[in-house]
C-alpha cells in the first residue's frame, strides 16, 4: 500500500508547469515555458495563469528564482527565471507515482470498451 | 517600446513581477509583431488575474491589522462607534419609514400617468380639497386625453366591523370610492373581486378589505367575503381583499386602510354638490398640461349653471390644476421626509467628521509605526486602506449596534414616530433597507478613514524613524482646524434645529384650544341604520339616547352636535353651501348645554335655550373668527342682534358670540357658525360629555341602559379629549425629540474632537512652552494663548454653520408653529452654547499647559 502524502499532489496545470521548468533548465521563463506547453502538451495556458502558477509553487517551496543580467539598453529590464528544487522533483515524482498506479490495468479496459462500441 | 498606458498598468502589478512581466510581454509583442494596445490589453489581464488570485490575502492581513489596532484603543474603538450607532442607526430607521413614501414607484401599474384633478384659484394659486362635483359628471369621456376618471374620498369615512366576534368592534377604516378606481390604477385583489358598475347602479354597499385588515383583524381567515362590517350603522359586505402593499390613493392615507363603494362621489351634480379631487388616468400621448386645458370648456358650463353670487362678494374664476398622483399623496409629507432625512445625515457626517478627527491624532501618535511599515515596503495604497478599514470596522460596529437597537425598541419607536410614517415603514430586513445600511457603512468608513489615511501614508520616513517611538514628534496637526470648524459648523445647524423645534412645542402645549379639554369625552353612539326611518323619528331616538347619557352616574353635563368641531373633522358649509363658501367656513348644527359642556367662552351675547333647540328656532351662534369674516372688523357686541341671510334659507337671528376651537393644538380654528340642531337631513348625532374629575364614561352601563331604553345600538365607545390633543402633538413631539438628541449628540461630539484636537497641541508644543515659562512667560497668558488658537476653527465653524443655518431657516419655517425660523435671540444663544461648551472642552488642555514644569521638559529632552 503506498504512504498517504502529507501535502496534497500537484494540480494539473502546476504539473505542467513544473515539467517545463524541469525541461527548459537554465533558461526557464514565463514565455518559453507558455510556448512549450502550448507545442508539446497542447494546452493553451494565459499569461496570468503561468505567473500565479509560478508564483505559488515558488510559496511552495518547489523552484527558487532569480533575475536575470538586465538588456543592455537604459532603463533595461531583468528577465525573472525559475529552476527546479529538490521538493518539486519529489512533488512531481509523487504526483506521477499516484497517476499511474491509479490508472494500473485501466488502459486495457478502456482499449477493450472502445473496440467493442 | 512600452506605452504608456502599458505602462501604467504594469504598476498595479506587485513589485517582484513588474518589471520581469513587463520584460517578457516587450518580448513578445518584438516577436508577434503585436500593437501597443494589445500590450496594455495583456498587461491588464495578467494584473487583474494576479490580484484576484493573491490579492485578498493582502485584504486579509490588512483587515487584520486595521483591526488589532483597533484592540490595542479600544476605549477609541467604543466611543467612535458609539457615535455611528447614532448616525447610522437614526439614517436606516429613517430610510426604513420614508422609502416607500419617496423613493419608490407607487404600486399601481404605470403609475406616471395617474393624475388628481383639484379645483384651483389662479389668484392665489391655492388649490382646495374638494371639487364641484358637476366637474366630475362633464368630464366623463368629454375631455380628451383622459383614458378612464373616478374618485377617492377622504379617510375620514371610518367603517366599524362588528366581525371577527359581534361582542367585540374592531374599528376599521375605509376610504370612499367609486367603483372603477381599481381599474383606473390597475390594481386586482388577492382575494374575491373588485367593485363592478353592476354594483353601483344598484347601490350596493360593499367593502374590499386591506391585505393588513385581513390579517390582523380577521386573522388571515378563508371565510373573510363571508364577513360583515357597519359603516355608521349600516352593513357592509366584504367582497375582496387588496393585495399586500396597496396603498389606497389618497391624501394622508395610511397603508392599512381598505376601500368601500361609493358612487355618489362621481353622480351627485347639482351645481351645489362638492366631489373629492378626480383621479384620472391619462391617455399614453396626454400630457398634463393638455388635459388642464381641455378641461376649461366644462369649468365654464359649471360657472354658467352657478346662481349669481350676493353682492358685494369677491368671487374667482377657477381652474383644472393637475397633480401627479405621488405628489398628491405624500407631497405635503415629502418636505418633512427630506428635513428628517438631511438631519439625520448630518448626524452621520458629524460622527464622520469627529472619527477623521481623533484618526487623525491618534496617526499622529503611530507615526512611527506607520514609518517603519513604509521602510519594509508598504505601499501608499495598503496604508491608506488600513486607514480606511479602521474606520470600517468601527462603523459596522456602530451600525449593528444601532440596528440592533431599533430591532429591540421597534415598539418605542412606533410610539414617537408621526402616525403616517408608522404605517408604511419597511421591516429591518427589507432588502433596500439591508442595502441602504451597508452603503451607509461604507460611504461613512470611506469618508472618516481617506483624510487620516491620507495623512499617515505621507508620513516622512526619516525623522519619524529617528524620533523616539511613542514620542510625539513637533510639527502642527494639519487637517485638524477644518475638522473642527466643520464639526462646529454641523453642530449649530442641529443645535439651531433643536432650539427652534423645542421652542415650537413649548408654545403649542399653551396654546388656547378654545375649550376645556379636561375631563372631557367624546362619545360614540350609533344605532342600525335605516334608510327607510323618517327623519324626526330618528333625531328622536339620538336624543333620547342623549338623555340617558346625561343621566349615567359619573357624568356631570352631555350635549351633541351633528359632528363635533373639535376632532378635526368638518362640517356643513358656512354659508348653506353657496360657491366659495365651504372653502371658508364651517356650520354645526348643537344641542343645548353644548357651549357649557365644551366649556368654551361666551364673548358677546347669550347661547342657545331649551326651548330654542326643540324644536329648532332661527337663531343662530358664530364663532370669533366666523363673526369676523361674515361683518369685519366689527366688534362681537356689536355682532348680536344681526341678521344673516344665506340665499334660499330662513335668516337667522345671530344672538351670540363664542371663542373660536381647535381641533388640535396645531390647527387653525375654523370660522364657524352653531345652529341648532335641525330635523331636515337628520343622520345621527355625536356626543360629548363633562365627566367627575379623574372619572370616564360608564361604557357598559351606557349600553345597557340604551338598550333597555331606547334600542339595541350598534357601537358604543367614549375617548378622551385631553389624550386625543396631546397625541395630536406626536408629530411636533418627534420633531423636537429628534432635533434635540441630534443637537445633543452634535455638541458633544464637537467637544470630544476639540478636546482630542487641543490636548494633541499641548502634547506637541510641551518642550516651546516649557522653554517659553523658563524664559518669563507668565502661566496664565500660555493658557489663555492654547485657548484662543483652539477656538479659531470652532468660532469659523459657528459662524459658517449661522449662515447655513439662516439660509435653510425657510425650510425649516413649515414646521414651526409661531416661532420665526430666523429669530435672531435663538441663533444667538446656539452661538453661545457652541462656544462656551468648546471653551469648556478646550479648558483642561490649556491649564496643563499653563501647569507644565519648565524643570521636567527640558530634562526630559
Amino acid at each position: 500500500m503506498a504512504s498517504i502524502a502529507s501535502r496534497p499532489l500537484l494540480g494539473e496545470v502546476e504539473q505542467l508547469v513544473l515539467l517545463a521548468v524541469l525541461r527548459l533548465g537554465d533558461g526557464a521563463y514565463a514565455v518559453p515555458i507558455r510556448a512549450l506547453i502550448r507545442s508539446e502538451a497542447g494546452v493553451e495556458l494565459s499569461r496570468g495563469t503561468i505567473y500565479v502558477t509560478l508564483e505559488r509553487l515558488e510559496r511552495k517551496g518547489y523552484v527558487s528564482s532569480w533575475f536575470s543580467n538586465p538588456q543592455a539598453v537604459r532603463g533595461g529590464k531583468a528577465r525573472r527565471l525559475f529552476r527546479l528544487k529538490p521538493p518539486g522533483i519529489a512533488a512531481l515524482r509523487a504526483s506521477k507515482r499516484a497517476v499511474d498506479r491509479l490508472a494500473e490495468g485501466t488502459a486495457v479496459a478502456v482499449h477493450e470498451e472502445r473496440r467493442k462500441a | 517600446m512600452m506605452r504608456w498606458l502599458a505602462r501604467a498598468v504594469i504598476r498595479l502589478a506587485p513589485r517582484g513581477w513588474r518589471e520581469a512581466v513587463a520584460r517578457d510581454l516587450e518580448e513578445e509583442a518584438t516577436g508577434g509583431r503585436r500593437s501597443d494596445g494589445w500590450l496594455a490589453w495583456q498587461a491588464l489581464c495578467v494584473t487583474v488575474r494576479w490580484r484576484w488570485t493573491f490579492g485578498g490575502e493582502a485584504l486579509v492581513s490588512d483587515l487584520r491589522y486595521a483591526a488589532r489596532a483597533l484592540l490595542c484603543a479600544h476605549w477609541f474603538a467604543l466611543g467612535a462607534a458609539a457615535t455611528f450607532a447614532l448616525g447610522i442607526g437614526v439614517n436606516v430607521a429613517v430610510f426604513s419609514a420614508t422609502d416607500r413614501m419617496t423613493f419608490r414607484p407607487l404600486p399601481y401599474a404605470d403609475p406616471g400617468r395617474l393624475f388628481i384633478v383639484q379645483e384651483a384659484n389662479p389668484d392665489t394659486g391655492e388649490t382646495y380639497g374638494r371639487l364641484p362635483a358637476l366637474w366630475a359628471v362633464l368630464a366623463r369621456g368629454r375631455v380628451a386625453g383622459i383614458e378612464d376618471l373616478g374618485s377617492v374620498g377622504y379617510f375620514t369615512a371610518v367603517g366599524y366591523a362588528l366581525a371577527p366576534e359581534p361582542d367585540a368592534p374592531v374599528v376599521i377604516k375605509l376610504v370612499s370610492a367609486t367603483h372603477n378606481v381599481l381599474q383606473i390604477l390597475g390594481v386586482t385583489p388577492v382575494r374575491g373581486r373588485g367593485f363592478t358598475e353592476d354594483d353601483a347602479r344598484q347601490h350596493r354597499p360593499l367593502a374590499l378589505l386591506s391585505y393588513e385588515q385581513w390579517q390582523q383583524d380577521f386573522g388571515g381567515r378563508d371565510d373573510v367575503l363571508e364577513a360583515r362590517v357597519y359603516r355608521n350603522g349600516q352593513p357592509v359586505d366584504v367582497v375582496g381583499v387588496l393585495p399586500q402593499g396597496f396603498m389606497p390613493p389618497a391624501a394622508g392615507a395610511a397603508q392599512s386602510y381598505g376601500l368601500s363603494l361609493d358612487d355618489n362621489l362621481m353622480q351627485t351634480a347639482t351645481v351645489r354638490d362638492g366631489s373629492y379631487p378626480l383621479l384620472v388616468r391619462l391617455t399614453p400621448a396626454a400630457t398634463p398640461q393638455s388635459v388642464q386645458a381641455a378641461f376649461a370648456p366644462i369649468v365654464g358650463e359649471y360657472e354658467r349653471r352657478l346662481p349669481p353670487p350676493p353682492p358685494g362678494r369677491n368671487i374667482f374664476h377657477p381652474t383644472a390644476r393637475l397633480t401627479p398622483l405621488g405628489d398628491f399623496m405624500f407631497g405635503p409629507f415629502r418636505n418633512y421626509v427630506w428635513v428628517v432625512a438631511i438631519a439625520g445625515g448630518l448626524v452621520l457626517l458629524v460622527a464622520c467628521v469627529n472619527l477623521a478627527g481623533l484618526m487623525l491624532v491618534r496617526g499622529r501618535s503611530r507615526e512611527h509605526e506607520t514609518a517603519v511599515r513604509v521602510a519594509l515596503g508598504a505601499s501608499t495604497a495598503r496604508i491608506l486602506r488600513a486607514a480606511v478599514f479602521e474606520a470600517l470596522i468601527v462603523a459596522a460596529l456602530g451600525a449593528g449596534v444601532g440596528i440592533g437597537v431599533i430591532a429591540a425598541s421597534n415598539r418605542a419607536l412606533r410610539v414617537l414616530l408621526p402616525t403616517l410614517f408608522v404605517s408604511y415603514t419597511e421591516p429591518l430586513t427589507d432588502p433596500r433597507v439591508v442595502g441602504f445600511a451597508l452603503l451607509a457603512v461604507t460611504a461613512s468608513a470611506a469618508l472618516s478613514g481617506a483624510l487620516p489615511g491620507v495623512r499617515l501614508a505621507r508620513v516622512d520616513v526619516l525623522p519619524a524613524l529617528q524620533a523616539v517611538a511613542g514620542r510625539l514628534r513637533a510639527g502642527r496637526l494639519r487637517g485638524g482646524a477644518a475638522l473642527l470648524a466643520a464639526e462646529a459648523a454641523i453642530g449649530v445647524i442641529l443645535v439651531t434645529g433643536a432650539a427652534l423645534t423645542s421652542r415650537s412645542l413649548i408654545g403649542l402645549m399653551r396654546t388656547d384650544v378654545g375649550f376645556n379639554p379636561v375631563d372631557l369625552q367624546p362619545v360614540t353612539i350609533l344605532f342600525p341604520w335605516d334608510a327607510h326611518q323618517p327623519e324626526a323619528t330618528r333625531l328622536h331616538q339620538y336624543r333620547r339616547a342623549l338623555e340617558v347619557l346625561r343621566g349615567l352616574p359619573g357624568v356631570e353635563a352631555a350635549a351633541a352636535a351633528d359632528v363635533l368641531p373639535i376632532e378635526g373633522a368638518r362640517g356643513n358649509p358656512f354659508g348653506g353651501g353657496y360657491r366659495g363658501g365651504y372653502q371658508q367656513g364651517q356650520r354645526w348644527q348643537v344641542t343645548d348645554q353644548f357651549f357649557r359642556v365644551m366649556g368654551m367662552r361666551v364673548l358677546a351675547g347669550r347661547t342657545f335655550t331649551t326651548s330654542e333647540v326643540q324644536p329648532a328656532a332661527d337663531v343662530a351662534v358664530l364663532s370669533q373668527r366666523g363673526a369676523a369674516l361674515v361683518w369685519p372688523g366689527i366688534r362681537p357686541r356689536d355682532v348680536v342682534g344681526r341678521v344673516l341671510t344665506f340665499p334660499g334659507e330662513t335668516p337667522l337671528e345671530v344672538i351670540g358670540v363664542v371663542s373660536d376651537v381647535r381641533s388640535s393644538y396645531a390647527a387653525a380654528p375654523d370660522p364657524s357658525l352653531y345652529v341648532p340642531v335641525r330635523t331636515d337631513g337628520f343622520k345621527r348625532l355625536m356626543y360629548v360629555a363633562r365627566v367627575q374629575p379623574g372619572g370616564a364614561v360608564p361604557v357598559s352601563r351606557l349600553r345597557d341602559r340604551l338598550r333597555q331604553q331606547v334600542a339595541e345600538p350598534t357601537l358604543v365607545a367614549a375617548g378622551d379629549e385631553l389624550a386625543r390633543l396631546r397625541a395630536g402633538l406626536r408629530d411636533q413631539r418627534f420633531r423636537a425629540v429628534l432635533f434635540s438628541t441630534f443637537g445633543m449628540v452634535g455638541l458633544a461630539l464637537a467637544a470630544v474632537g476639540l478636546y482630542a484636537v487641543a490636548s494633541f497641541e499641548v502634547g506637541v508644543r510641551r518642550q516651546e512652552l516649557g522653554v517659553r515659562l523658563s524664559l518669563g512667560a507668565r502661566p496664565r497668558d500660555l493658557a489663555r494663548q492654547v485657548l484662543r488658537e483652539s477656538l479659531k476653527p470652532v468660532l469659523l465653524g459657528v459662524a459658517t454653520g449661522l449662515l447655513v443655518s439662516l439660509w435653510a431657516a425657510r425650510f425649516l419655517q413649515v414646521f414651526l408653529y409661531q416661532v420665526d425660523a430666523r429669530d435672531p435671540g435663538t441663533y444667538l444663544i446656539v452661538a453661545a452654547t457652541l462656544v462656551a461648551t468648546a471653551a469648556v472642552a478646550a479648558w483642561r488642555p490649556a491649564r496643563r499647559a499653563a501647569h507644565t514644569d519648565p524643570a521636567v521638559v527640558l530634562r526630559a529632552q
